[in-house]
């Protein structure tokens, strides 16, 4: 069975609040899933129901083709061999950065020698063994979820359950630690689910995202389908900035149609769920699917520069658009510019 | 048996002694301004009023401070008497369990001051130990001839009777009829005795085997050999007869009356060679605060319409001409005097046998 | 530290002198005044037999209620029951009930001729004794053990520490072994101590179940020498052996504290709490059938006591009444209740506010140390404590409440104070950081974060205090006056009557009455935290 996670039909409540509908979700052996949503998405619930701290009420859960979880029976969270790393760390107060990460050692039967030379590789590992005598309170927040993971990689699990390992971090940390972890999990070849509700971590250590909204999995695919074809305006806005125009399709041919902009005829590549339906439809642009050139007329109302390329909000006859170009700042605001549109997702 | 009793000439000497004893030990600071002058006044006052006969005495008024272990329904009895007979006189009354009330007089009287103008006890053992320590005032009460002589003291006085005696379970064939019955193999592991550790009633009972040579100590050996089982309270002897815990036991009267009229499975076995009786002494303290205050309501205590108010709680009373609960049979007593100097003793070879 | 902390701190100190400090002097004075003669005299072949004994049942009954107290907790905290209120109630109501009539409860329950030998002709073996002794004072002393490790559990939920061990490969028991004691221990080191200190304390069960085994512990030879303490030489034995009572449950108390970490991490773990698993059914089962034989069937036993006609009838309707609550009361009861009550409301909230104050000691150390030293005052048999109250203060406040007051605070500060202090090393200090940091002075942080944090604990101290306060009937009875009569008073005139059937019914209605004020107090705590969290 290569599946390292597979979930049917989940359903998890607290008390008579009923917080997972139903979900469907698997993880392959070593391949690295997202749930991304929103906070109060479930997320969480979902990671903990696989943990073994919250029962189904609903579906069952099985880890590598082992039932471990149905509304009956559930196995302690122990002998799930899975591995977790806590959003608030979850350290213990009393145990110095060496004995937490030989813990897990210890638990799978290692001698004490034995878990504490393991324990100090894996903090050298993940660049703290000079921490390793100190408690979390003399820790910072970056330092102690380093432990935290070293802890989680001690386990040796087969599933690695990240809760928004960095969410309590700040931003220059949060890549480098996410890239690391992911980076270590790979190594690992352990399976990862992660939470987060930061759309650039998962699409940057995914191999699919699933998005959560509102206790459901609404969409499961690779980073790029996400991207490129959002299931709705509201995964959408989620996965990534996004402009919605209104326009008029007239004409329609596999993936290329010719839309009227500003009373003229417009080619453009045109993706879409729905049957090839002609006349007006909302249609979806990332910043990167539209350019500058063109016949297209437009306003600039907003400029961030950010370095390797420069972000523009444009009032154009369809509606708002934000448009990325690569380098530095080429128009002011209130500059009249011309544009072209490359493609679109139909919504 | 007046041999401890300290005659008023030599006692005076005595109270001096001792307040210029206790001035000079007094580690309080607290306690020795006022200490010396309360000390001073005592020996004049106690002289005066052991030659003031109490009929001339004014109508008292104001307040008096009795400090008692008596129980309280008798108390209430005699305070309601009193009220009638002294209207314009507040009594406070201070009552707790004998052990509680000793350890307060204990703790003031190292403070410089007791607290009472009168001590009402249970039993003689701890009035006895205060004058002693000429702690009372000696005094003479106008019903003194009414008082049989083992009851008159020159500081104390009985007021009451308690009788320890045998009680056993209703409808019993062959009940114990005597104190030697109890050690009999018939009533084996049935036998709960009072502790003398506890109960100044249960003490008496002690020091009255143990001195009498057809008893002796031997008779606690024969109770425990005979799995007799001791208690700490002497109700709960009762308790433990009515419930069927125990088939006979060691109680006191008037609890046992009240728990028969009542319906209580039990009854009572006056013994053949009688009754333990202790009575319950009532005195003045020589530094009271109200003297005369204080003489006043212990002479009441002895007159008949006291007596008559602690007949009608069910105990004794110490007057032979006023009716009380039936007497029916003989009744003995421990030497008291013998009894004080052994306490010590006597529990040491009590505790031998029963332990603890 | 600023200049109102420091008077604070010193104010505290000064009332720690007045109530707890002098009246201790003036009994080791009073005890070496004769020299070591009462020393000797306690420590003689008797009095060693009588430390045995009790160190014997204090460390027995504290490990078991402090185990059952802690699993309790574990089971209404860790997971969800069916019908908690019910559990948490049962598991609470010994409290409410006056421990001088706990022994007899069980005696009636499951001694000879009691209401279980009645009804199945069985008898509980050993009640009489100390198999018996520890049986009943463990069973008494759980819910005081589960009421404060509940409070500290709740004082900072850490489920994901519990859950990062059993993500670690440990199971339910060795995640409570290295992570769940390990932090909790403060908590049940300040239960233990106190449940130690109390079971060395405690008379009357010991008196009942262990005299007829000729069973002595240093209360019952303290007792039986207070019986005699119109001679000097008992009197002073009485203060030997209680001196030397404070000094063992000091060690005891200050050895456990050492065990301990020597420093309690304070992490800023939070993590939510989630949903419980429910309870499994054995646990649940085992809990009611705990409560059941030692709450429900003493207290029945109790209630039919107190309802009998007569001692010694059966339970039958025809020996049932109602006159002995009639007897159990008269003209003096309701001015004693109404200076119990304000004697143990006053007490409670001294105590509270007293044990709270360690909040603004400078530092761990200090508050572990300033519960150490009020513990003092805890340590002393009540009689006792009376004695070195009326030596301090006799002549000034001689029948005043305020005697009786001071009695009660340096009786019962601990048992505010210890919990508090536990409490207070289980706070996040970036809680209170962060509410320095948003413009609250150290009053407002104190007031608007550290009190509301620990207000669990704050509530559980101050109803045991109250409740222990009015319970009590050591103290007030050496100390009242005229008006000032408590309800100790009123208890011991009707034991002295000796029919344990008036003596019942007055507990019974004690026992009701508590529960009266304790319904208020719960709806209280329950509107309180509601608008906390708001």
């Amino acid at each position: 069975m290569s599946l390292a996670l597979e979930c049917s039909g989940l359903r998890i409540a607290y008390g008579a609040t009923e917080v997972l509908h139903g979900v469907e979700l698997t993880v392959e052996a070593g391949e690295s899933v997202v749930l991304l949503g929103p906070s109060g998405s479930g997320k969480s619930s979902l990671l903990y129901g696989v943990a073994g701290f919250l029962p189904p009420s609903g579906g069952e859960i099985r880890l590598e083709g082992r039932m471990i979880a149905t509304p009956r029976s559930q196995e302690p969270p122990e002998r799930r061999g899975v591995a977790m790393v806590f959003q608030h760390y979850a350290l213990w107060p009393h145990l110095s950065a060496l004995d937490t990460v030989a813990y897990p050692l210890r638990r799978s039967g290692s001698d004490r020698g034995a878990a504490r030379r393991r324990a100090a590789d894996l903090l050298d590992l993940m660049g703290v063994a000079a921490l390793s005598e100190r408690r979390p309170s003399e820790l910072s927040g970056g330092e102690q979820q380093r432990i935290g993971v070293a802890r989680a990689l001690a386990r040796e699990a087969r599933l690695l359950l990240l809760d928004e390992p960095t969410a309590h971090l700040d931003a220059p940390l949060r890549a480098a630690l996410v890239a690391e972890i992911a980076d270590q999990q790979r190594r690992s070849g352990a399976a990862a689910l992660w939470a987060t509700h930061d759309v650039t971590e998962a699409l940057a250590v995914a191999d699919r995202v699933g998005v959560l909204r509102e206790g459901r999995l609404v969409q499961v695919g690779s980073p790029a389908e996400l991207y490129e074809r959002p299931a709705d305006l509201w995964t959408a806005r989620l996965s990534g900035p996004a402009s919605l125009l209104a326009l008029d399709i007239v004409e329609r041919k596999d993936s290329q149609a010719v839309v009227v902009i500003q009373g003229r005829p417009h080619a453009m590549s045109l993706a879409s769920d729905a049957t090839s339906a002609l006349g007006s439809a909302k249609v979806l642009v990332r910043p990167d699917w539209a350019e500058f050139g063109g016949d297209l007329n437009a306003l600039v109302t907003a400029r961030w520069y950010r370095g390797p390329h420069t972000d523009y909000r444009l009032a154009t006859p369809v509606g708002e658009l934000e448009l990325r170009q690569l380098g530095p700042p080429t128009a002011s605001l209130g500059d009249a510019v011309r544009w072209r549109l490359k493609r679109g997702w139909a919504l | 048996m007046t041999d401890t009793v300290v005659r008023a000439p030599r006692r005076v000497i005595s109270v001096l002694a001792a307040g210029v004893l206790l001035a000079a030990c007094s580690t309080s600071p607290a306690s020795s301004p006022s200490a010396p002058p309360a000390t001073s006044e005592a020996p004049e006052t106690a002289t005066a009023s052991t030659s003031t006969p109490a009929s001339t005495l004014p109508e008292p008024s104001g307040t008096v401070r009795v400090y008692t272990s008596v129980t309280q329904d008798t108390v209430d009895a005699v305070l309601a008497a009193y009220a009638e007979a002294a209207p314009d006189v507040t009594v406070e009354v201070f009552r707790a369990p004998t052990g509680e009330l000793d350890a307060r007089i204990a703790a003031e009287l190292r403070d410089g001051q007791i607290g009472g103008d009168v001590l009402w006890g249970t039993d003689p053992l701890s009035v006895q130990s205060y004058a002693a320590q000429d702690l009372l005032a000696a005094w003479s009460p106008p019903e003194a001839a009414s008082v049989p002589e083992e009851y008159q003291t020159d500081t104390f006085w009985g007021t009451r009777l308690l009788n320890m005696l045998i009680v056993h379970a209703a409808e019993m064939a062959d009940p114990p009829t005597d104190w030697a019955d109890l050690t009999d193999p018939a009533y084996a592991d049935g036998v709960g005795i009072p502790d003398p550790g506890f109960a100044g009633s249960a003490f008496a009972v002690l020091a009255y085997f143990e001195s009498n040579p057809d008893f002796g100590i031997e008779y606690y050996e024969d109770l425990a050999e005979n799995g007799a089982v001791q208690v700490q309270a002497v109700a709960e002897v009762l308790t433990g007869v009515a419930e069927g815990r125990f088939v006979a036991g060691m109680t006191l009267d008037k609890s046992a009356r009240d728990a028969i009229a009542q319906g209580s499975p039990i009854e009572i076995a006056w013994p053949a060679s009688g009754a333990i009786a202790l009575y319950s002494p009532v005195a003045v303290f020589a530094d009271a605060e109200q003297l005369v205050n204080g003489q006043h309501f212990a002479n009441f205590l002895l007159t008949r319409e006291a007596q008559e108010a602690i007949a009608s709680t069910g105990w004794q009373p110490i007057r032979d001409d006023v009716e009380g609960p039936p007497i029916e049979g003989e009744q003995v007593s421990p030497d008291w005097d013998e009894v004080f100097d052994r306490q010590e003793e006597l529990l040491m070879e009590y505790r031998a046998i029963f332990g603890g | 530290m600023g200049a109102g902390r420091v008077l604070a701190l010193l104010a505290v100190a000064a009332i720690f002198g007045v109530v707890i400090a002098w009246p201790l002097t003036r009994l080791a004075i009073e005890a070496l005044g004769s020299g070591t003669a009462p020393f000797i005299a306690a420590l003689g072949p008797e009095g060693v037999d009588a430390i045995r004994n009790s160190l014997l049942v204090a460390l027995t009954v504290t490990a078991l209620a402090v185990t059952g107290g802690f699993a309790l907790a574990l089971l209404t905290e860790h997971a969800r029951v069916p019908s908690r209120s019910f559990l948490l109630a049962g598991i609470l109501l010994p409290l409410l009930v006056p421990d001088f009539v706990s022994a007899l409860g069980w005696t009636r329950a499951f001694g000879p001729a009691g209401l279980i030998d009645r009804l199945t002709g069985v008898e509980l073996p050993g009640l009489y004794g100390p198999v018996g002794i520890v049986l009943v004072l463990a069973s008494g002393a759980v819910p005081l053990a589960y009421l404060l490790i509940v409070a500290g559990m709740r004082t900072r939920a850490e489920p994901d520490l519990e859950r990062a061990a059993r993500m670690s490969g440990a199971d339910g028991a060795m995640a409570l072994r290295t992570v769940t004691l390990p932090l909790l221990w403060p908590v049940i080191a300040a239960a233990g101590g106190l449940i130690f200190a109390t079971t060395m304390n405690t008379f009357g069960t010991p008196a009942v179940l262990g005299r007829p085994a000729g069973f002595a512990t240093m209360t019952t030879r303290i007792y039986s020498d207070l019986a005699f303490s119109s001679t000097d030489a008992a009197f002073e034995r009485v203060l030997g052996l209680a001196l030397l009572l404070v000094a063992v449950v000091v060690l005891v108390v200050v050895l456990t504290d050492r065990l301990g970490p020597r420093r309690t991490e304070r992490g800023s773990i939070a993590g939510p709490r989630g949903a419980t698993r429910p309870a499994g059914r054995l646990p649940i089962a085992l809990t009611w059938t705990f409560i059941v034989l030692t709450v429900v069937v003493p207290l029945l036993a109790l209630v039919l006591t107190a309802l009998t006609r007569a001692v010694g009838l059966p339970p039958l309707p025809e020996n049932l009444t109602f006159a002995n609550f009639g007897r159990a009361i008269d003209s003096r009861t309701m001015p004693a209740l109404v200076n119990s009550l304000l004697l143990a409301g006053g007490t409670a909230l001294a105590c509270v506010a007293l044990g709270a104050a360690v909040a603004i000691a400078p530092g761990q150390r200090w508050r572990r140390r300033g519960s150490g030293i009020v513990s003092l005052g805890f340590a002393v048999p009540g009689s006792v404590l009376a004695i070195g109250v009326l030596l301090a203060f006799g002549r000034s406040l001689r029948d005043s409440l305020l005697i009786i007051l001071i009695a009660y605070v340096a009786k019962l500060w601990a048992l505010a104070a210890r919990p508090i202090a536990a409490a207070l090393d289980r706070l996040s200090a970036s809680a209170v950081h962060a509410a320095r940091i948003h413009g609250a002075d150290g009053p407002t942080a104190l007031r608007t974060v550290t009190v509301p944090l620990i207000s669990p604990t704050l509530i559980a101290a101050g109803l045991l205090v109250f409740v222990f306060a009015l319970h009590e009937v050591t103290i007030s009875i050496l100390l009242y006056g005229p008006s000032s009569a408590t309800l100790a008073v009123a208890i011991l005139n009707v034991q002295q009557l000796g029919d344990p059937t008036v003596t019942t019914a007055l507990s019974v209605l004690l026992t009701l009455l508590v529960m009266l004020c304790a319904i208020p107090l719960f709806v209280l705590r329950r509107w309180w935290s509601a608008s906390l969290t708001a």
